[in-house]
């Protein structure tokens, strides 16, 4: 995995110059939104009024926050999608896991078939209209469950786990089997604690899927149990309810959004850089070998 | 600088040996517990053994059931569904008492020129995502490829990375704030070059382009971290064999870099392919960038297959044409998906299946 030590650090070129300066403009490019988004919501307003252009940040205040802090539909959608966070992401790496695990046993019988039920999901699906119909039909219309249940499992991060586990000494697994040890015991003692870097794989996956999922909480969920995507949405495309929710407070529509955004942003960021890396080898092992 | 490559090499090699002999033990010691472990063999044909396996291995299964609960249901649920396009749908009397009315409702999409203009936005907005997404993120690849100060290249492939993993609600506030009318992008039009505004979100010309560098602008830096990554996989003996003969450094990117990634080029460019009629309803892709980008003023050139279809059936409960609308899109996008398969395949690349 090191670079290839082909080349030194030689001269300076002009063609080399022109990289440098090309991926620097494409830094910026990538990035600048995301850093507009953060110094809009600390930016005051008046600061904003004063000069024609905001390339750059001027003053600070924390008061786009505490409005949307002080509003308890918006903490209320928060607390959502922290908990849709947390329930789903458990659930679904345990149902994750025991899934790939069963499935990368070679000695199971009927693995092929339950493999092949995997396989077609990725390629061919029902659409919007079925799989809506699907939910009501059994009766998870408008409960928070509905954003847990029908996505414990998708077949990518199935394939993730079944390689995994593919990969994993197999003698190890035999011996306990030899010793006596049940198939559930042989889980729960060996191979759990020993899928640390498949559980950060998946969580970061399952996760932020979880943290960032809009659209079909939109539709099935019912408001109470809204998540912050949603509700974003709405008070971008809504002014009415943006200004309602200034409960007679003046709302500075540019300024509150992006407070609104930087709350979802930031626990992104924050978590981003350590699990990078695991990201990055869960999508190779799943366009690789899924 | 040359010893330093030969190590390299060596240590690969001696790795990939003990790889290689370390799997031949395994391989040989599950050869030798597997006799005693399938001793039925010949009867595993019949019923009884079945039984048996579940005997033996009825918690295996119970492991994999809620798993295959859920894609049984959720997954495979939605297709029988399917069978709504083909009847005259309501939900009072269900699908098995609703009237048959064979390709009624496809008929009826087809006559509508809503619909063909959906085709038409989906097909020209794919299309050029396609053009300008597929060669951006290999030439970020190779940019990066190029950059020998580490940290240099950790930032901007972390930078790159970064909206892949930021939903299209948050990317479509980011960017309404800078290109609205007061964003940032006006701000410097008017103000600096003293143009006029331009309307980036309600104009149908420019909106489509701001759809299309969008989505260059979220996913290039994933496909980038694919192609960095089959290059980690080049032996780096190539390129001393190269600089040896005295190849520039683009020759030994056309000559080395480019061939090693092609398979990786060609899976992806399947995959794009795929994506052109936009299959992805609800779970990220266009959909979901157009939903929370469009507004009625930009129909005419952005609203696509899938826009169109949740209109008709979430908004207006016409689930029966809806489906027939969603079918068409899955059959095409799968019969896209297999040409360009054929087609890698013909031209000597790796296909997806």
């Amino acid at each position: 995995m090191s670079r290839s030590p082909r080349r030194t650090m030689g001269k300076l070129t002009l063609a080399k110059f022109a990289i440098y300066c090309i991926l620097l403009v494409v830094f910026m490019l990538a990035f600048y939104p995301f850093f507009y988004t953060l110094f809009m919501a600390v930016m005051p307003y008046s600061e904003y009024v004063k000069k024609p252009v905001h390339v750059l940040p001027s003053g600070f205040t924390l008061d786009y926050f505490e409005q949307v802090l002080s509003n308890a539909r918006l903490v209320r959608a928060f607390a959502n999608s922290a908990l849709r966070t947390f329930v789903g992401t458990i659930s679904s790496i345990i149902v994750t896991m025991l899934t790939g695990y069963a499935l990368s046993r070679k000695h199971l019988r009927g693995r092929r078939v339950m493999n092949f039920l995997f396989v077609v999901p990725m390629w061919v699906s029902g659409g919007m209209i079925p799989y809506y119909l699907t939910i009501r039909a059994v009766g998870l219309l408008n409960s928070f469950w509905a954003m847990i249940i029908p996505v414990l499992i998708n077949s990518f991060n199935m394939f993730i786990a079944r390689s995994y586990y593919a990969d994993y000494p197999q003698e190890v697994i035999e011996a306990a089997l030899v010793d006596g040890a049940s198939q559930f015991g042989t889980f729960w003692r060996i191979i759990w604690p020993t899928s640390k870097p498949l559980f950060a794989t998946l969580a970061l996956l399952i996760g932020s899927f979880h943290w960032n999922d809009f659209f079909w909480p939109s539709i099935l969920v019912s408001s109470e149990w809204q998540p912050a995507p949603v509700l974003l949405n709405s008070i971008m495309t809504n002014r009415t309810l943006l200004f309602g929710l200034g409960q007679g407070a003046r709302i500075e529509p540019q300024s509150f959004i992006s407070a609104v955004a930087a709350i979802q942003i930031i626990p992104l960021l924050i978590i981003y850089p350590f699990l990078q890396r695991h990201l990055v080898k869960g999508i190779m092992l799943g366009s690789v070998k899924g | 600088m040359w010893f330093s490559a030969v190590k390299a090499i060596v240590k690969e090699r001696e790795m990939e040996r003990v790889i290689k002999s370390g799997n031949s033990v395994a391989t040989s010691k599950r050869e030798l517990t597997q006799p005693s472990r399938r001793p039925a063999a010949g009867q595993l044909k019949d019923g009884s053994s079945w039984r048996r396996e579940l005997q033996k291995n009825w918690q295996l299964y119970a492991m994999a059931l809620p798993g295959i609960l859920v894609l049984l249901i959720f997954g495979y649920g939605p297709m029988f569904g399917l069978s709504i396009a083909f009847v005259d749908y309501s939900p009072a009397r269900g699908i098995m008492h609703s009237e048959w009315v064979g390709l009624e409702w496809f008929r009826r999409a087809f006559s509508n020129p809503m619909f063909w203009t959906a085709v038409r936005n989906t097909l020209t907005i794919k299309g050029l995502q396609t053009l300008i997404g597929f060669p951006s993120a290999i030439i970020l690849a190779l940019l990066l490829n190029e950059v020998r100060i580490r940290w240099f290249k950790k930032m901007v492939q972390t930078a790159t990375f970064l909206p892949y993993f930021v939903s299209w609600v948050i990317i479509s506030s980011m960017f309404r704030n800078i290109l609205g009318s007061s964003g940032v992008v006006n701000q410097i039009l008017v103000n600096v070059f003293a143009l006029k505004p331009v309307n980036f979100l309600t104009d149908p010309a420019i909106f489509r382009w701001v759809v299309v560098l969008q989505d260059t602008w979220k996913w290039c830096g994933y496909f980038a971290v694919l192609y960095l990554a089959a290059m980690t996989t080049i032996d780096p003996a190539l390129y001393e064999a190269a600089e040896i003969d005295g190849a520039s450094r683009w020759q030994q990117t056309w000559h080395i870099t480019i061939p090693s990634i092609k398979p990786m080029m060609s899976t992806i460019l399947i995959i794009l392919v795929g994506f052109l009629i936009d299959t992805g309803s609800g779970g990220g892709g266009t959909f979901e960038q157009i939903y929370t980008m469009y507004n009625v003023s930009v129909y005419a050139a952005a609203d696509i297959i899938s826009t169109f279809t949740y209109r008709l059936g979430l908004g207006q409960s016409r689930y029966s044409l809806a489906t027939a609308v969603g079918l068409f899109q899955s059959v095409i996008a799968f019969g896209l998906v297999a040409c360009a398969n054929r087609i890698m395949k013909r031209l000597g690349q790796e296909g997806l299946f």
